[in-house]
């Protein structure tokens, strides 16, 4: 018995078939009969990533070793060891978690994993140190409580997140759920999202003012809103584009201050579509769509979008997928009820004071409340996964949803219900106070797992939260709000530029040796959804950061004039005397300097390690880009070979149903080249493949001539073949038709740089 | 008949800290990080992960492509765990012994390596194993299943303990197949070594 088998009717057909395909790429991967390029973003897509060390080498403290992976020269991407340890990244769209989930990934981090659960700053969950041969398994088991990984990482649109107190906060416009789910299952998959330079961001928010959301900062932000009109309240979207951390921070720009919620998914696929066509794909630091919104201007990208937009087919998806929504809402476990106790310390609750002031969030809706789980660096055990998973059954059925900070919500409480909710929490060790506070501190993996990762932003974020935690009683109410986050480099993960306090790991030389340092990012904003940015204040040496938390937290409090934000403070203090209260931190001590500590500033936190640059590699953030066509063709290969399998075990006409849907999907490939909405109809493919690739000769192989296309037209002219030794042949044609279909590919990258023909839709007016 | 059992080859071993001897999770880092430079424990090393922040489950993890080494109190005690990951040649008992070996020459060496910590030395209690089938496919929580893996450990631990009088319990609260596999005459992880051989 197999998963496969054990759990084939647990999913969508489609589902199934996919993992089935990703299974068989790997497979023929192994076998060394797809592009190692190719292959890496077709696992990207999948949420299949690399990590640390996977380059088959680590600097263990001594100096640079190799990893023997038996992996005898097979890789799985470039420099990428197949039998090293990857990540897998599991979309939770909006963050929503049903308990039977939860319980699927606790066995998945046991079985496959390290026995750890982590959530990430965009509401995903990931795994790691995964097998890539676990992984089908892994996707099966997934798929089985509704979970895809598809288009979790790559050049895609990745995780949709939202609010995670979309529906029960007391200041949302309205419920941005069934939107979010609408947008995200519009988009996935969808033909005209596939093709993009760079990975694409998507996020929604109940109201401008929270930070929940954190719209600014994503390709494509959306802000609840209403208006009235005729008297009729209608629901739309302040809509933003262009935003997104990285090196250089991009807030989004306001793109329409209300666009009807019918018209969310056709802008959404307009955009989608413009920034496939028009985005870069070269040179992946400036692919993502903030660069071509500020290379063509706001207006000319706002008149590309809706010029698409008006050129797209109308699509009955569009509406259905969205029609629901305002009807949509979630029915409680348990009836309302008042808290009875009062929410101070007494015998038997211990602790329950501290922790409902900060981790208790009183919903709109009387006698609920939502309270948040506050996980350490975004991690839990598995069994602390499967433990929070019965006390959701028992408190809230599925109202779970991951939050951007890292951390678990439990929604629609009964109030009355809390402090034994409490209790169960502080059996699993889930019952830490300070939730949203300056403890709870929002971390990327840096170097622990992130192959580009300079620093540790995790043993920093745990070394802070530690010291915090230690100090938290009492706190001034002042400090006690301001958000700490880290990231392992300037690519932001760790969102730093948004918080009161960040900071990102860079490095330098002292005497010949790399010290790991933090550049501090001071007065970013959280709320308002992200809405401005921090300053960088210089580097410090990653030892000596907790001093400078001390020092400016200090300096806040007594120094703040009235309500003074921190942001207000930075500002009216000035960089100039930010940089210079943290000017003695600077100096490194000689390495050789025992009285001042010296060694410990060459190595990182948690990491006894002399500090070394050495292990850093190319990342796979955003993937290769790999065109439609190359997709196709590996398909394709996957289905032939699958067709060689079927005829073996005599199933001749599924033989020949995968060899003609193999030279189907090479021929879709080779069109999509120049029309991209060409269909799944097999009477559409082969007419505009002949119209394009064989009337005009360009599949034409130089000797053969247009020989390997009536291979196709043959088949597809003629139906099935009837014989067991046809079908024989017809695999071998397939093949032909695939090789032939390779070298016009090969031919048509060759040429000079054109952009893609429009297709006939984006041509209307 | 075969059983799915007897393909089992994720297999999980743990041995238990005396809870008046054990080192403080964060003085594992370092030693896992040096077990990386001296291959001090069998299997290709490859990293050390630190979850010294978290409870009940892995503390410090030293990473390997076989199978890991955990520093581990997910059952509420905390000892050494040696969780397979790649397939082991033999029959069921040969991959039992195996895991078994791997783990006992960790906590060995554990102990060794803790000897002159002034935070605390590694004591492993010589009296039990905690056996668990990471497989939920080869290893449902059945009766029958129950059976098949019980049955084999008491197999396995007559040979490890050289105790005919084996007590093999099922694990409480755990989600996995799983039994604790205990004797009255404890042993010294040497003698459990070479019982195994
Ligand atoms: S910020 Fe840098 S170190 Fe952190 S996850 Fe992103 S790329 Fe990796």
């Amino acid at each position: 018995m197999s998963w496969k088998a054990a759990l084939a009717d647990r999913m969508p057909g489609e589902l199934a078939d996919e993992i089935d395909t990703f299974e068989r790429q790997i497979d023929l991967r192994r076998q060394g009969k797809i592009d190692e390029k190719v292959f890496a973003e077709t696992r990207l897509r999948r949420g299949v990533y690399g990590q640390r060390y996977d380059n088959g080498q680590r600097n263990d403290g001594t100096g640079a070793k190799p990893l023997p992976y038996p992996s005898n020269g097979l890789t799985k991407g470039p420099e990428t060891v197949w039998d090293a340890p990857g990540m897998q990244r599991i979309k939770i769209p909006f963050g929503g978690l049903t308990a039977d989930q939860m319980d699927a990934l606790a066995d998945l981090a046991e079985e496959y994993s390290d026995g750890v659960c982590h959530i990430t700053t965009r509401q995903d969950v990931q795994l790691h140190f995964v097998h890539l041969d676990d992984t089908p398994d892994l996707m099966r088991r997934l798929g089985a409580v509704g979970i895809t990984t598809r288009e979790a990482c790559g050049n895609t649109v990745r995780n949709v997140t939202a609010c995670p107190l979309a529906g029960v906060c007391r200041d949302e416009t309205f419920d941005v759920t069934p939107y979010a789910k609408a947008c995200m299952r519009f988009l996935l998959g969808h033909p005209d999202a596939q093709d993009f330079g760079r990975k694409f961001k998507v996020a929604f928010s109940g109201c401008r003012e929270h930070a929940c959301g954190l719209v600014s900062m994503h390709d494509l932000g959306l802000v609840a809103v209403t208006r009235t009109v005729d008297g009729r309240v209608e629901r739309g979207f302040e809509t933003y584009v262009g935003g997104g951390l990285g090196a250089v921070p991009h807030q989004a720009k306001l793109f329409d201050a209300f666009l009807p919620v019918e018209e969310l998914l056709p802008l959404a696929q307009a955009i989608a579509r413009v920034f496939a066509r028009l985005g870069e794909k070269r040179n992946r630091a400036r692919a993502r769509i903030k660069f071509l919104v500020a290379q063509l201007g706001l207006d000319e990208f706002k008149r590309l979008v809706l010029e698409e937009r008006a050129s797209l087919p109308d699509d009955a998806r569009w509406d259905a997928h969205v029609a629901a929504a305002p009807g949509e809402s979630e029915t409680p476990l348990r009836p309302p009820a008042p808290l009875d106790v009062s929410p101070a310390d007494g015998p038997g609750r211990d602790g329950f004071g501290a922790w409902a002031r900060t981790n208790v969030y009183e919903q709109r809706q009387t006698g609920y409340a939502t309270v948040t789980v506050a996980l350490p660096l975004g991690d839990l055990t598995s069994r602390q996964m499967r433990g929070l998973a019965a006390v959701a059954r028992r408190y809230v059925g599925d109202m779970v949803r991951t939050t951007v900070e890292q951390n678990i919500v439990l929604r629609w409480v009964s109030a009355a219900d809390l402090p034994d909710l409490h209790g169960d929490l502080v059996q699993l060790g889930l019952a830490e106070p300070g939730a949203g506070t300056i403890a709870d501190i929002t971390a990327c993996p840096g170097t622990d797992t992130c192959k580009l990762g300079i620093a540790s932003s995790r043993g920093l974020a745990a070394e802070l939260r530690e010291r915090l935690r230690a100090a938290a009683s009492p706190t001034d109410p002042a400090v006690e709000g301001l958000r700490i986050k880290t990231s392992g480099c300037f690519n932001s993960c760790g969102q730093h530029h948004i918080a009161d306090l960040g900071f990102y790991g860079v490095s330098r030389t002292i005497d010949g040796y790399t010290v790991p340092h933090f550049q501090v990012v001071l007065g970013g904003q959280w709320t308002e959804n992200a809405a401005s940015y921090g300053l960088a204040s210089g580097a410090i040496p990653s030892k000596r950061i907790p001093e400078v938390v001390e020092r400016i937290t200090a300096r806040f409090v007594a120094q703040r004039q009235g309500t003074e934000s921190f942001q207000a403070f930075t500002r009216r203090i000035g960089k100039r005397e930010l940089k210079a209260m943290l000017e003695d931190l600077v100096p490194v001590p000689a390495r050789g300097d025992e009285a001042a500590g010296g060694r410990a500033f060459y190595s990182d936190w948690g990491d006894p390690r002399e500090f070394t640059l050495g292990d850093m590699g190319v990342g796979e953030c955003a993937g290769e880009v790999v065109s439609l066509t190359e997709f196709d063709l590996a398909a394709a290969e996957a289905q032939i070979f699958e067709a060689q399998l079927e005829l073996e075990a005599g199933r001749v006409d599924a033989a020949d149903d995968r060899a003609y849907r193999g030279m189907l999907l090479a021929a879709k490939g080779l069109v999509k080249a120049e029309f991209i909405d060409v269909g799944d109809d097999p009477a559409d493919i082969v007419r505009e493949f002949r119209t394009r690739f064989f009337d005009t000769q360009v599949f034409f192989d130089k000797y053969a001539g247009g020989k390997f296309a009536m291979y196709l037209f043959r088949r597809h002219e003629r139906g099935p073949a009837a014989t067991a030794e046809a079908v024989r042949q017809l695999i071998e044609e397939a093949q032909l038709f695939l090789e032939a279909s390779h070298a016009c590919q090969a031919r048509l990258a060759a040429r000079p740089a054109a952009g893609p023909a429009p297709s006939p839709a984006a041509a209307m007016p | 008949m075969e059983h799915a059992i007897d393909r089992l080859q994720r297999i999980a071993v743990k041995l238990y800290l005396d809870p008046r001897s054990a080192p403080a999770p964060r003085a594992c880092i370092e030693i896992f990080h040096r077990w990386i430079q001296q291959g001090a424990v069998p299997g290709l090393l490859i990293d050390v992960a630190d979850y010294t922040h978290l409870t009940g489950g892995p503390r410090v993890v030293l990473v390997a492509h076989e199978g890991n080494y955990a520093l581990d109190d997910a059952d509420g005690r905390l000892g050494l765990v040696y969780t397979r990951k790649q397939p082991l040649d033999g029959p069921l008992a040969d991959r039992l012994a195996a895991a078994a070996g791997a783990l006992i020459a960790a906590a060995g060496r554990l102990e060794r390596d803790t000897a002159d910590l002034p935070g605390g030395t590694a004591s492993f209690l010589g009296n039990e194993i905690a056996v668990v089938a990471n497989d939920r496919l080869a290893a449902p929580r059945s009766d029958d299943a129950d059976s098949a893996l019980g049955e084999a450990l008491a197999v396995f631990g007559v040979h490890l303990f050289g105790d005919a009088a084996v007590e093999v319990r099922p694990l409480a609260d755990s989600d996995r197949l799983g039994f604790a596999v205990a004797t009255s005459r404890p042993a010294a992880l040497a003698d459990l070594s070479s019982r195994l051989g």
